[in-house]
């Protein structure tokens, strides 16, 4: 895999603990970082998390 | 089928009152010629492309490459194309300039040139000083660009750069500031960046022109896993989300839209 576009709702789990699918989110971000894959975000998915 | 095939460059022109001539060339011209023709052959594949020989003939100057027949086929291909549309806007960025290169050279010196291959004797592409291949300057517009990787150079006397070798892009040259470089406190050799760059993109096709590049700014990039600095943003940002459902909520946010 070379790599991943991420939608909102993955910044939403990855920035609240509470959330039911946290860590899978946090889990899935560690092993991106950790597998050198290139994380990609669109400006949509930015402009909905800003919102 | 031949395995091998031709292309002749002809020069017609003068040396003031002499015609010109393989006596009367001068290397440097020969050395132009020599730079623009890979561009042409093999544009995106330099590294594995198949070998090419050079000769110089009398008439006025023939230069003849010779080189693998597909290339000689996709180039001759390119030529019926050219003189078709009159343009050379849709072609990938270094056989336009390299075509470009020719054009100049021809207002310059006040030389006409004369492109042929040997899969059509009859197809003779023309550049002369009364002809216009150079590409609409308007499609090329300035872009703010984004590369991620490696620093590996950093510095130079008259043409200050930095290296960046990436992943998307190969290996990029970035004109820099010589102030912005010096005023840099840490080692930035071999470490990661992201670099924010204005350069030339163009608007049809999205290709970056990777000499145009300069650099803006250097953006700490640490693509590292960091426990303690990423529950530092969840204390930061989770006050926001109590209580949402993220599907709900990009539902309602979207309109029942699927993205």
């Amino acid at each position: 895999m070379h790599s991943v576009l991420l939608d909102t709702s993955f910044f939403i789990r990855l920035l609240n603990d509470e959330d039911a699918l946290h860590k899978n989110a946090k889990d899935y971000f560690k092993y991106f970082l950790e597998s050198d894959i290139i994380l990609k975000v669109s400006t949509i998915s930015i402009a909905e998390y800003c919102c | 089928m031949e395995k091998f095939g031709n292309i002749e460059i002809r020069v017609l022109g003068n040396k003031g009152n002499l015609k010109l001539s393989p006596d009367n060339y001068d290397v440097k011209e020969i050395i132009s010629m020599l730079q623009n023709i890979e561009n042409l052959l093999y544009p995106t594949n330099k590294k594995d492309r198949p070998i090419i020989t050079y000769d110089i003939q009398e008439g006025s100057v023939k230069h003849i490459f010779k080189t693998g027949i597909q290339a000689i086929i996709g180039f001759s291909a390119i030529l019926a194309q050219v003189q078709k549309t009159n343009s050379i806007d849709f072609l990938e960025l270094k056989t336009a300039q390299a075509i470009e290169n020719i054009q100049n050279f021809s207002y310059q010196k006040n030389y006409d040139f004369e492109i042929k291959t040997s899969i059509d004797d009859e197809l003779i592409f023309r550049i002369n000083p009364n002809s216009k291949f150079i590409r609409t300057e308007n499609i090329w517009v300035d872009a703010e660009l984004y590369f991620y990787g490696t620093l590996t150079d950093a510095g130079g006397k008259s043409k200050v750069n930095i290296h960046l070798d990436t992943e998307e892009f190969g290996l990029l040259t970035i004109t820099t500031d010589k102030n912005y470089l010096k005023e840099q406190e840490k080692n930035l050799l071999y470490k990661k960046f992201g670099i924010r760059a204005i350069g030339k993109q163009n608007i049809e096709t999205g290709e970056i022109d990777k000499k145009s590049l300069k650099l803006l700014q250097l953006i700490d990039f640490k693509p590292k896993y960091d426990d303690e600095y990423l529950n530092s943003l969840i204390h930061k940002a989770k006050a926001n989300w109590k209580g949402v459902n993220p599907d709900e909520w990009l539902n309602d946010l979207r309109g029942g839209y699927d993205a």
